[in-house]
């Protein structure tokens, strides 16, 4: 599990961007997709959830507009920039490369 | 919004400049928070758990927030931060909160306390020149209309000076065992003391002074004494429903102002109640008074303060019992229910010793301590802790608690069922466990210790 962990670790804004490509979403909306979609075997944490948007926002991958108030507080929703769809396109081509590398090595490996 | 969550966040942020990006940081966090509780809540989880899960997400943003503590400005950890600390870290938190909570509890009391002193010199003057208009009135005894057999003071307590008007300060009514089958007090700042009657007469004693003050009335049996609101009492209301229609800040001035004019227009002795056995039912409510019941037979009672103390001793109730202070502690010594007993309190503590067949209590900061002999026994409190020390007699625990520690003790003979649920306290059953016993003891936490022992 420990490589599994690192490996989306490594992708943790891909996997955000892909999530805001569906649409926008708040926090922990966000976090839950990728839980449900992952059935339960990826849980981002509120400070990965933050961390991740902050750098992406950041780098302008990403921009946030708060929502209507809701009882006193509001949501921040998230959503790509065309910037960010470009990245998440290398992004998608780098995993096709990884997937297809990882592949030869270790599954060749274990023949 | 949770309460919970909206204090476990400002804890959270204690120490952190507000700035533009912190106040983003914390609403961001309120609403995803609010919404992951909601969801959980939904999922069919007990709210105590649903905070638990909360709280554990919130912890790995601690780090993050701590960049923001060190004045370091602005800048999130580029590395996913804190992913998964270690556990040592989790028990930290959750004393930290609970130390920060009863801080925090301790300076509202204190700012409250201070802000209620300066209110009330501040309107002292006022208070004289609202006496002495009193003094001019003089002391009738509000009549009330004739359908009710009100009794004007003045006629009802000169009618009645076979019993105890030999204190020039007291005035007493007494009525005969048959007339009076319930009695119910209305008070405001005044302190109640009920004892047994000697003559198997009820008798209602006030101070002279504040007769003018109070109402006295018969109705099918119900004996009742309430506060009257007077002329100035009504244009007192107008000025404070004025201020709290303003809202906010206005809304507490409105509110004191109202309680320092009651509290400050009786001399303060307490209202004293003698009672026969087999009255049916006591209520009493008082905003500040404190509520003394002392060797006490009757069948049903209710009891409630907002700020005084309830204390109870060697009396017995047949039927149902309810006391309920705020700020006030409930203290109920060598008592006995035959039925439902719930008592709760806010801030202050619950004790009890007695047999209560069914008792549930309810706390938020207070602790809670119960021995004797109980069969269902039904506890919530968020930091206050809970102790219970029962008897054979026991049927079921069931005690909930956020941060605070439930401890319970059953005498040897019984072999409990006992089932522990918490997010981060410890957990440890000193006794003989049965799963298949009838007498089932649940006990959850977030972060309070559970414990079961015998002896």
């Amino acid at each position: 599990m420990a490589l599994s962990a690192d490996i989306l670790r490594g992708y943790t804004d891909t996997l955000i961007l892909k999530q805001l490509t569906k649409g926008d979403h708040y926090g922990y909306e966000l976090g839950k997709q990728i839980s449900l979609i992952s059935q339960g075997g990826l849980e981002m944490k509120e400070a990965t959830l933050y961390t991740a948007f902050r750098r992406l926002e950041g780098a302008g991958h990403i921009r946030s507009y708060w929502g209507d108030a809701q009882a006193g507080a509001r949501r921040r929703y998230y959503a790509i920039t065309p910037e960010g769809e470009e990245r998440l396109s290398k992004d998608l081509l780098n995993w096709q490369e990884t997937k297809q590398l990882l592949t030869l090595l270790l599954e060749e490996e274990t023949l | 919004m949770n309460p919970t969550i909206v204090k476990i966040i400002d804890l959270m942020f204690r120490g952190i400049p507000e700035t533009e990006e912190t106040s983003a940081i914390r609403e961001e966090l309120l609403t995803n928070s609010q919404a992951r509780y909601e969801d959980l809540i939904a999922s069919g989880l007990s709210p105590d758990d649903a905070l638990g899960q909360v709280l554990d997400n919130l912890r790995s943003m601690e780090n993050v927030l701590d960049e923001y503590r060190s004045g370091k400005g602005s800048r999130a950890a580029d590395q996913s931060a804190g992913e998964e600390g270690p556990f040592a870290r989790f028990e930290q938190m959750a004393e930290e909160i609970d130390r920060k909570m009863e801080r925090i509890g301790d300076r509202v009391e204190d700012t409250a306390e201070n802000a209620f002193t300066s209110v009330r010199n501040a309107l002292d003057n006022a208070m004289q020149s609202v006496r002495n208009a009193m003094d001019g009135l003089g002391g009738s005894f509000r009549a009330g209309s004739e359908d009710t057999a009100a009794y004007t003071g003045q006629r009802f307590w000169q009618e009645n000076t076979a019993w105890g008007n030999d204190d020039e300060n007291t005035l007493t009514a007494v009525f005969q065992p048959g007339e009076v089958k319930r009695v119910s007090l209305h008070l405001v700042g005044e302190d109640v003391e009920a004892e047994p009657s000697p003559d198997g007469r009820v008798h209602v004693e006030i101070n002279k002074a504040d007769e003018p003050m109070f109402q006295l009335e018969l109705l099918d049996g119900c004996l009742s004494l309430k506060r009257v609101r007077r002329r100035s009492d009504e244009q007192q209301d107008m000025e404070t429903e004025e201020l709290e229609g303003l809202g906010g800040i206005f809304a507490g001035i409105g509110k004191a102002l109202r309680g320092v004019f009651h509290i400050d227009r009786t001399s303060g002795e307490p209202v004293r109640l003698l009672l026969p056995e087999g009255m049916e039912l006591l209520t009493v409510q008082t905003t500040s008074g404190d509520i003394d019941l002392t060797g006490l037979r009757i069948g049903g009672l209710t009891a409630a303060t907002t700020s005084g103390d309830i204390d109870m001793e060697n009396s017995a109730v047949t039927g149902c019992a309810h006391l309920t202070s705020t700020s006030g502690d409930v203290e109920v010594s060598g008592c006995i229910f035959s039925e439902s007993l719930s008592l709760n309190a806010t801030s202050g503590d619950i004790d009890f010793t007695g047999d209560a067949p069914h008792l549930s209590a309810n706390n938020v900061s207070g602790d809670t301590d119960l021995i004797g002999r109980m069969a269902q026994v039904k506890i919530n409190s968020v930091s206050g802790d809970i102790d219970i020390r029962t008897e054979t007699a026991l049927e079921s625990v069931q005690a909930n608690t956020t941060s605070g520690d439930i401890e319970v003790v059953v005498p040897e003979t019984v072999i409990p069922c006992v089932k522990t649920s918490t997010t981060c306290g410890s957990v440890n059953v000193h006794c003989p466990n049965d799963s298949a016993s009838s007498v089932v003891i649940r006990l959850n936490s977030v972060s309070g210790d559970l414990t079961v022992t015998n002896f």
